[in-house]
């Protein structure tokens, strides 16, 4: 083990000494520091300040209901310190709050008091109790009494009315005044401190983790620093490693008394297992998001500033990251499935199931979310493990054959269509939406179709595609994926002929996404191409709808191409386009052929 | 380390080669000099020496192994014995050369108290001990190339690769890089320097190649070459008694196939340098028509060709 640890270890070793040079390792750990405070008082006063902001926040949560909710259930006015109660209590004319809450608590009485109101048996004694305390206090039956009457409301039957008339009852129509107090424990505020240090966690580690490591790589690209270590004794993994480690060591220093609050914080409040889970969870998206951005950097590096490059990738981390809280903190039976597709959708899930349980809903089926985070799991750990592979081959030189091998696209794109499927709604079945999310889940086919563009150190514009193996293995990417999707959301319930003349339409929009692609990301293009790029692109999204539309019904039109339903000129531009766009596409991808030199005869 | 290049080839598209059919033998503890115009195939040849590069075709040895897959030699070990400049290689600008040297000798693994000591030599043999712990953003065009030779020394290597390391250095500058590149093949490194500066060359290699499109043209010691390529420049100086007879020379070589290069004076005498076309039957005619018109001569001494001149013979038109 130690013997296998030792190339990481030198990998990391100058990576990391150069990342905390001189003052940086001095900043890096004052500011964990003060973040590790910010993060204990900011836990503290969300759990315990009776201030209106940490109310609020406690309300949002869930941990806590509003103040004019409890004040109503309790028969109580709350204040906010002693002075403002002594002024209450010393209001004297006849409308003060004192008198209106009893008021209201008169109205209650008066209103499940009334004679023809005959409550359930079990609550005739409170009916009693309540007439005889009205009766009693006839003295605080306000002038507009028949008006009142009219918007009055009570149900015996809901929990919520009873303790409110239970609460005025035992107050006996005298509201208490209370100085306000946060109603949480020392218990719930070290959860709520957990709580708030694994968000930190995760904003550091999903947002600003991959961000850092991409700009940092787009920099030594841009700068053409990365270049003289290729030649020193690291392999390309090495250097790739390193490199990630060296960029997240400061990071890691300002993560590290984080993810102490929430591991002690887990096991102060017993819910050990969500929180690794979390944790757990949370390092998998990140090392995935890391992978990601170092693949965008690549991409892009040595073209764009890193300034650019930041601002994009952190344009992605963020809608990324609001969406996958958005959906984590609420999920519900519809949204479930995006954990496995919003990197910090999970996490937050589980992070809320640890610290703010009550915040959190409840009402999915728990197996279906737990399998899917399993998946989600997995699923990044193997798409990061591809990426390293990936960033390993450009940074090395080594991808004649493409970023990753034939076996490993395969892979890839399997695992994509597992992740894709299982982000389907449960009750999802061959359908539009279905075919949307088929959609959707082409673009990171177009993605790994990139990935398989071959390399080296061929100048691009040198550059030839294999288009026609390319296209037979995206078609083994499709045709598996469909396996599983049809496997997990049935075969359509009816099969019409009509459906082959979709089928044409949906194939022809696949083949050209997939050439557009090829074209796009692995010749140079000028201005005009890439306009025309655009233009086929937009034809391919209506030959998709189009094919979506026979696939699903029997249109009644009998045209092939639902453009010329609009004008007959657009029917024949729709049939040009459609014979066009091929030749056009194939012309570009296969350049003029000049003789190949034989590379063997020599060695021969 | 001795290096054997043999029938070495780079294509990038599989049909227009970058380096074709290179052969070289470098002896161990030479000074290799690859000289070309830009585009000639130098950096690529030097980044396939380096091991950075894969080659096309052929294959290079290095003290006898071949390194990669399938061979003898891992290309990670041998990258340990391998100090490689790059062109163009840029500096971390916020990084001190202490901060920047200890970078690099831990990429080559060097054990932390060896690398210290190697640090603190190196500082002293570039001459930046005084610029330690400056920022090298703030080091000027010389001192910044040579932290850069200074890194590739760092992990004592056996071959040391320049690419282009005296371009943009001022005449200080390029004098400190011959000195030290004089100092460091006593100690028994190979060193290969590519330049088209050819004169930084001519008298500090042992060796040089001279490559256009990709092919070697000529390759051997330096002494060779200029002595194969020279009979077909004739420049003769002549020292003259008195400036006096400075105009009578000039009348009399006017009526000769003679171009005047250069007017001088030397140790207080007229010199003359002239170009004879006609080869030494010629120059003798024109010294014995010098003496029958009264110019009196006091020596007449051929000059030897330079580097230089061989390769502006052997490139005429035939830049890339």
């Amino acid at each position: 083990m130690r013997q296998r640890l030792q190339p990481l270890k030198a990998a990391c070793l100058p990576f990391v000494t150069r990342a905390l040079r001189g003052p940086n390792r001095r900043r890096a750990l004052l500011g964990s520091g003060l973040l590790m405070l910010l993060v204990v008082l900011m836990g503290g006063f969300i759990g315990r300040s009776p201030s209106y902001a940490a109310h609020d926040m406690r309300q949002s949560l869930g941990l806590e209901q509003g103040r004019w909710e409890r004040e109503e259930l309790e028969f109580t006015i709350f204040v906010q310190d002693e002075q403002e109660r002594r002024e209450l209590l010393r209001e004297e004319h006849d409308w003060n709050t004192i008198h209106h809450r009893a008021t209201e608590g008169w109205m209650l009485l008066d209103t499940v008091a009334g004679p023809h109101v005959i409550p359930p048996r079990p609550y005739q004694e409170l009916q009693r109790r309540a007439r005889a305390l009205r009766n009693a206090r006839m003295d605080l039956a306000p002038p507009d009494l028949t008006e009142r009457r009219r918007y009055q409301h009570f149900d015996w039957n809901r929990p919520r009315d009873r303790q409110r008339l239970q609460a005025v009852l035992d107050a006996e129509l005298q509201p208490q005044v209370v100085v306000y107090e946060s109603p949480l424990g020392v218990a719930d505020t070290i959860r709520l401190i957990g709580l708030t240090a694994g968000g930190v966690l995760l904003l550091l580690w999903l947002v600003l983790a991959p961000l850092w490591v991409g700009v940092q790589l787009a920099q030594e690209l841009h700068e053409n620093t990365l270049q003289p270590l290729t030649g020193t004794a690291l392999t390309a993994r090495q250097l790739v490693l390193g490199f990630a480690a060296g960029s997240l060591a400061p990071v890691a220093i300002v993560a590290a008394p984080q993810l102490l609050l929430v591991l002690v914080a887990a096991l102060g409040s017993g819910r050990t297992v969500p929180a690794l889970g979390a944790v757990s969870l949370g390092l998998a998206m990140g090392l995935l998001s890391i992978g990601l951005c170092m693949l965008a950097a690549l991409a892009v590096g040595k073209q764009r500033s890193p300034g650019l490059v930041g601002i994009g990738l952190s344009a992605l981390l963020g809608v990324s990251a609001l969406t996958g809280v958005a959906i984590g903190l609420h999920v519900h039976a519809d949204t479930l499935g995006m954990v496995t597709l919003l990197p910090g959708a999970g996490p937050c899930h589980l992070l809320a199931e640890a610290f703010a349980p009550r915040a959190h809903l409840s009402g999915v089926d728990a197996l279906a979310l737990d399998l899917r985070l399993g998946l989600a799991m997995v699923g990044a750990l193997v798409l990061a493990a591809a990426s390293l592979r990936a960033i390993e081959r450009h940074v090395g030189g080594t991808h004649r054959e493409g970023a990753l091998h034939r076996g490993e696209a395969m892979v890839v794109a399997l695992v994509l269509g597992v992740l894709a499927v299982a982000a389907l709604p449960s009750s999802a079945r061959f359908g539009p939406a279905f075919l949307a999310g088929a959609a959707l889940a082409l673009i990171p086919m177009q993605l790994l179709l990139v990935a398989r563009i071959p390399g080296g150190d061929v100048p691009p514009a040198l550059r030839r595609i294999p288009v026609v193996p390319l296209l037979r293995e995206q078609a083994a990417w499709l045709g598996g994926v469909l396996v599983i999707a049809l496997l997990a959301a049935g075969l359509p319930q009816q099969f019409h002929p009509e459906a082959i003349v979709g089928l044409v339409h949906w194939g022809w929009a696949v083949v050209m996404l997939a050439m557009i692609t090829l074209r796009g990301a692995g010749l140079p293009t000028s201005i005009p191409t890439k306009v025309w790029l655009m233009v086929c692109l937009g034809f391919v999204a209506i030959e998709y709808v189009c094919g979506v539309i026979w696939c699903l019904d029997r249109p009644s039109g009998e045209s092939l191409f639902p453009l010329g339903a609009a004008h007959p000129l657009l029917g024949l531009v729709h049939v040009g386009m459609f014979v066009w766009i091929p030749i056009s596409l194939i012309r570009g991808l296969t350049p003029a052929d000049r003789p190949a030199l034989d590379l063997h005869a020599r060695e021969g | 380390m001795q290096i054997e290049i043999e029938h070495l080839g780079k294509t990038y598209d599989g049909h227009d080669w970058a380096v074709h059919d290179l052969s070289l033998e470098i002896p161990s503890g030479s000074i290799f000099g690859l000289i070309g115009p830009n585009g000639a195939g130098k950096s690529t040849a030097l980044r396939m020496v380096a091991t950075v590069m894969d080659p096309s075709t052929g294959r290079i040895a290095y003290d006898g192994h071949s390194a990669g897959e399938g061979q003898a030699l891992r290309t990670t070990e041998l990258r340990r014995r391998i100090g490689f400049l790059g062109d163009g290689n840029p500096l971390y600008k916020h990084m001190t050369p202490a901060e920047y040297l200890r970078f690099f000798g831990q990429c080559f693994e060097l054990p932390p108290a060896k690398l210290e000591a190697a640090i603190e030599q190196v500082l002293v043999t570039f001459d930046l001990t005084g610029k330690a712990d400056a920022q090298a953003g703030a080091l000027s065009k010389g001192m910044r190339q040579r932290l850069l030779i200074a890194r590739c020394l760092l992990h004592e290597p056996s071959l040391l690769i320049l690419d282009e390391p005296a371009d943009g250095l001022d005449p200080r500058g390029r004098s400190d890089l011959r000195r030290i590149l004089g100092r460091v093949r006593d100690q028994g490194v190979t060193v290969i320097i590519s330049s088209h500066i050819l004169r930084e060359l001519d008298d500090l290699c042992d060796q040089v190649a001279i490559m256009q499109r990709g092919r070697l043209v000529v390759g051997g010691q330096v002494g060779d070459i200029i002595d194969r390529y020279e009979v077909g420049r004739f420049v003769y100086e002549l020292r003259l008694l008195d400036g006096s007879g400075l105009a009578a020379a000039q009348e009399v070589l006017s009526r000769h196939r003679v171009l005047i290069e250069r007017e001088s004076v030397a140790d207080g005498l007229p010199c003359l340098s002239i170009q004879v076309q006609g080869g030494e039957a010629m120059m003798a005619e024109v010294l014995s028509d010098l003496v029958a018109a009264g110019v009196k001569v006091v020596t007449v001494s051929r000059l030897r060709s330079r580097l230089e001149d061989v390769y502006d013979r052997l490139s005429e038109d035939r830049v890339n």
